[in-house]
């Protein structure tokens, strides 16, 4: 108990240091991508979960992450912001607004993994996309969450300390839920789901669980995204966003955590350097030829991604 | 009930176009137990194939039936040859590996196919030329039958039914039917597995290039991303019926030709699309089979 | 007082008959063997009694309980583990894990522990990795913990599966042919290290197997079957000299 209370409070400090630091250092354009990638380190980790460890197909997580987003961007701009905040409240809200929209993401998890107890690999790929779609569809017709025009007057409250510590807290469990029952639980269902149940795993309630816990942290994500650059663009959560995630835990390996975060890191970095060389293609989203080529090609040269299923260890093997 | 049957027509017609595609889609999946996320692509290089083909050859200015015929089969022979590369180059190689990575791989060469279309073909949408004129041939009170339903579900049924005849009728079609059993025993009663697969990808492909252009009669509209709304309805109609099964496609892409025109003729032409989803999302919850499938369960 | 009691457990598909009318009364710390042709209804059995079937007649009771309507892990959870005619390892996880996996019914701690890893998780996980490292040591498999479970061969992968299912503490293990693709020296070792289990570990033991020269070495009764019913039963002397056992296998006897 004592080593993670330490652990905890250097985290924090390291944290808060960087949240002074980083903004005076870094000019806001690439503040912005190193938060972005916190956010995508974040969504990358969350579908590894459900991915990577449970070996579920969902397809459809970009729609977690755009119920958190918007959940947490209502509950800021209906029920915080009325109330002034200051230098103290603030924290207490975001963390409340985050928290709310990952809570929210959660239940939809809930949702979805039901019936995904009765469908495998291609099938349960395709009803989680068209969960994802009917998600989008539902809050693009939601006036109250800003419609077809996007949700603005979000405050800007995502910083380097809020990412980041978000980042440790989704990469500490992911790491701690690995190297625990429950993780090798889903592992074993990933692997053959008659001898997991034959050991006594409920595969039923653990697939479940898996879903709930991925969104959530997607939702988290979506929270801080929200927060980002104070608007939401409905047309940031299609099925494309839900590839981005995908990409993060084929090219991370599946189940590597530390790929995952890796791959978001690289991927996000990437596609900012690629978004400049669009003004020479004449504004073809060049997203849209790289994805595929890179994914093909990793099929067929290196399927396992970059860490396979194994993780950057700083101490000896478990 | 003049409408009701007005739309009856009209489900069918749409139908017989979404059982060419469907059927490419189950006997993939039934060869290979992969789900072609391209496919609807090909339908939509099919139509581009025809409109390139179409303008090249002269067609498109003077229009005739000698020059649809040229145009479709002109367009099914690139289709056939774009299906045979898309399993060449990317699902061969994968073929023992986890259905997972097939699958990414199958999302990646439709977005590829997609984008590269936009890409090539600007992302502003094309028109088809007319290439026969639209005449009513028959009407009795407020129904009537164009020339091109007559057309398009005549020219759907003679493909459909040679395609059962090759499937059902010919050693060929026995060797696909073996293959979708089971590759290894497949292959010890000599079936070349490579050459029965990309031919089943050949034949698919030429379905979805006649649907392509059939479609085209009655809207005239082309742009890169067609394939996917249409190729997903496709998808699920092959689902509805039992995917892998060959009778099944027709059949559920009749039933979802029809309650699509049920849908837009009294509910509302917005929900047009998302009742390809639901009807997803109803069949894999209720009955995963699909209608005329079989559960098939495994040996432990 | 019998551990097991299987009373007239018939699988039915449409079309075939996979078990018929199958009886067993299977006592405490028995070694009973299940033999019989290829096809035979045997790993049907097994697959009643794990919950991977529901029989479509009959009843399987464990001290008493109905096991009929019961799902897999729960049947786990009450004291029956097994291992599969075609290994079922979890091929890309290690040697530790894949026995780790095992102990699951015996873990309980929650989120909020895994988390914080507290004192708890840690006594727990030490717990089991200890456990895990001795039952490695059966089959000397301690110094390959970290390998891949698909990089092991082939008999080992069948030991590993046995420590796997020992991992639970089960009251019954089901051996769905432990010795298959071995040779007769590891055969015998096989045998050896079966009846040391049953008494390390208060087994009951029920398996499977057509080598007979292990059936018939440490099996105290054996059933026979043939397409689905139960032909034979009774020691491994009168099987062996039983002519309907003799003509199952061989077909016409031969004078």
């Amino acid at each position: 108990m004592k080593r993670n209370l330490l652990l905890f409070c250097i985290i924090i400090g390291l944290l808060l240091g960087g949240n002074f630091l980083f903004p005076l250092g870094l000019n806001p354009y690439f503040y912005l991508i190193l938060i972005m990638c916190g956010v995508n380190i974040i969504l990358g980790v969350s579908l590894n979960i459900i991915n990577g460890m449970a070996g579920q197909f969902s397809m459809g997580h970009a729609g977690f992450m755009a119920v958190g987003a918007y959940t947490s961007a209502a509950v800021t701009y209906y029920g915080l912001l009325p109330h002034a905040s200051s230098y103290f409240t603030q924290p207490i809200f975001f963390l409340i607004s985050v928290l709310a929209g990952a809570l929210v993401s959660a239940l939809f998890g809930y949702v979805v993994g039901l019936p995904s107890l009765r469908l495998r690999g291609d099938y349960l790929g395709i009803v989680t996309l068209g969960f994802g779609e009917i998600i989008r569809v539902i809050i693009l017709n939601m006036n109250v969450l800003g419609g077809a025009r996007g949700f603005t007057g979000i405050p800007i409250w995502s910083n380097f300390f809020w990412v980041g510590f978000f980042v440790v807290m989704v990469v500490m469990v992911s790491f701690r839920l690995r190297n625990s029952y429950h993780g090798r639980a889903l592992f074993s269902i990933r692997e053959d789901e008659v001898a997991s149940e034959a050991m006594g795993i409920n595969i039923s309630g653990y697939k479940v669980r898996a879903f709930v816990l991925s969104s959530f942290f997607a939702g988290i994500a979506g929270g801080l995204f929200a927060h980002i650059q104070g608007y939401l663009d409905p047309g940031t959560f299609t099925f494309l966003k839900s590839f981005d995630a995908i990409i993060i835990v084929v090219l991370g390996g599946m189940g590597s955590i530390s790929g995952a975060v890796v791959a978001a890191t690289v991927t996000t970095i990437l596609l900012e350097a690629l978004r400049e060389l669009q003004r020479f293609t004449g504004g073809v989203d060049l997203r849209m030829i790289i994805y595929p080529v890179v994914l093909l090609s990793l099929m067929l040269a290196r399927p396992q991604g970059l860490f396979g299923n194994k993780e950057l260890s700083l101490r000896k093997k478990r | 009930m003049e409408v009701f049957l007005q739309h009856i027509i009209n489900g069918l017609s749409m139908g017989s176009v979404y059982g060419l595609v469907a059927l490419g889609y189950t006997m993939v999946y039934g060869i290979l137990k992969l789900i072609n996320f391209a496919h609807g692509d090909v339908y939509m290089l099919g139509a581009y194939f025809g409109f390139f083909f179409a303008h090249k050859l002269g067609f498109a200015e003077t229009p005739s039936l000698f020059g649809i015929v040229v145009v479709l089969i002109l367009s099914m022979i690139s289709c056939g040859i774009v299906g045979f590369l898309i399993e060449r180059l990317a699902y061969r190689p994968l073929r023992h590996m986890p259905r997972i990575n097939l699958l990414i791989t199958a999302i990646g060469v439709s977005l590829l196919l997609e984008n590269g279309g936009q890409m090539l073909f600007g992302v502003d949408p094309k028109f088809f030329p007319e290439m026969i004129e639209s005449k009513i041939l028959f009407s009795f009170g407020e129904v009537s039958i164009s020339n091109f339903q007559v057309i398009i579900v005549a020219v759907s049924m003679i493909f459909m039914i040679l395609i059962q005849f090759v499937i059902f009728r010919t050693r060929v079609g026995k060797a696909m039917q073996a293959v979708s059993f089971n590759h290894t025993y497949a292959s010890l009663m000599g079936i070349n597995i490579d050459r029965i697969i990309s031919f089943t990808f050949v034949l698919g492909s030429m379905l979805a290039a006649v649907g392509g252009i059939l479609v085209r009669l009655a809207y005239p509209k082309i742009d890169p991303l067609m394939g996917i709304v249409f190729g997903l309805k496709a998808f699920v109609a092959a689902v509805l019926g039992g995917i892998g099964n060959i009778p099944g496609a027709i059949v559920g892409a009749m039933i979802m030709g029809l309650s699509e025109e049920m849908v837009v003729g009294y509910l509302s032409s917005t929900y047009r699309d998302a009742l390809a989803f639901l009807l997803l999302i109803l069949i894999l919850l209720l009955r995963p089979a699909g209608l005329l499938g079989k559960k098939s369960a495994e040996k432990v | 007082m019998s551990l097991l009691e299987c009373s007239s457990l018939s699988m039915h598909f449409v079309g075939l008959v996979a078990v018929d009318n199958f009886s067993l009364n299977l006592r405490k710390n028995e070694l009973v063997g299940l033999i019989g042709p290829n096809g035979a209804g045997k790993t049907t059995i097994f697959n009643m009694l794990t919950g991977v079937y529901t029989p479509t007649q009959g009843n399987a009771l464990l001290d008493g309980l109905s096991l009929n309507e019961l799902m897999p892990h729960e049947i786990t959870r009450l004291g029956i583990a097994r291992t599969f005619q075609n290994i079922r390892l979890f091929k890309d996880l290690s040697v530790l894990d894949n026995v780790r996996i095992g102990h699951h019914i015996h873990m309980n701690y929650g989120l909020s522990a895994m988390t914080l890893q507290t004192q708890h998780y840690q006594e727990e996980e030490t717990k089991i990795m200890s456990d895990a490292m001795e039952l490695l040591k059966i089959f000397k498999l301690e110094n390959q913990a970290h390998l891949l479970a698909k990089h092991l061969p082939y008999g080992a992968q069948r030991e590993l599966e046995i420590l796997r299912a020992l991992a639970v503490r089960p009251k019954i293990l089901l051996l769905d042919e432990p010795a298959a693709g071995m040779n007769r020296a590891e055969t015998e070792s096989l045998m050896h290290t079966i009846q040391s289990l049953r008494k390390t570990f208060d087994l009951t033991i029920l398996l499977i197997e057509h080598d007979m020269k292990l059936v018939m070495g440490i099996c105290e009764r054996i059933l026979v079957l043939d397409y689905g019913e139960t032909i034979a039963e009774g020691k491994p002397e009168e099987i062996q000299k039983n002519p309907e056992v003799i003509k199952a296998y061989l077909g016409e006897v031969h004078v």
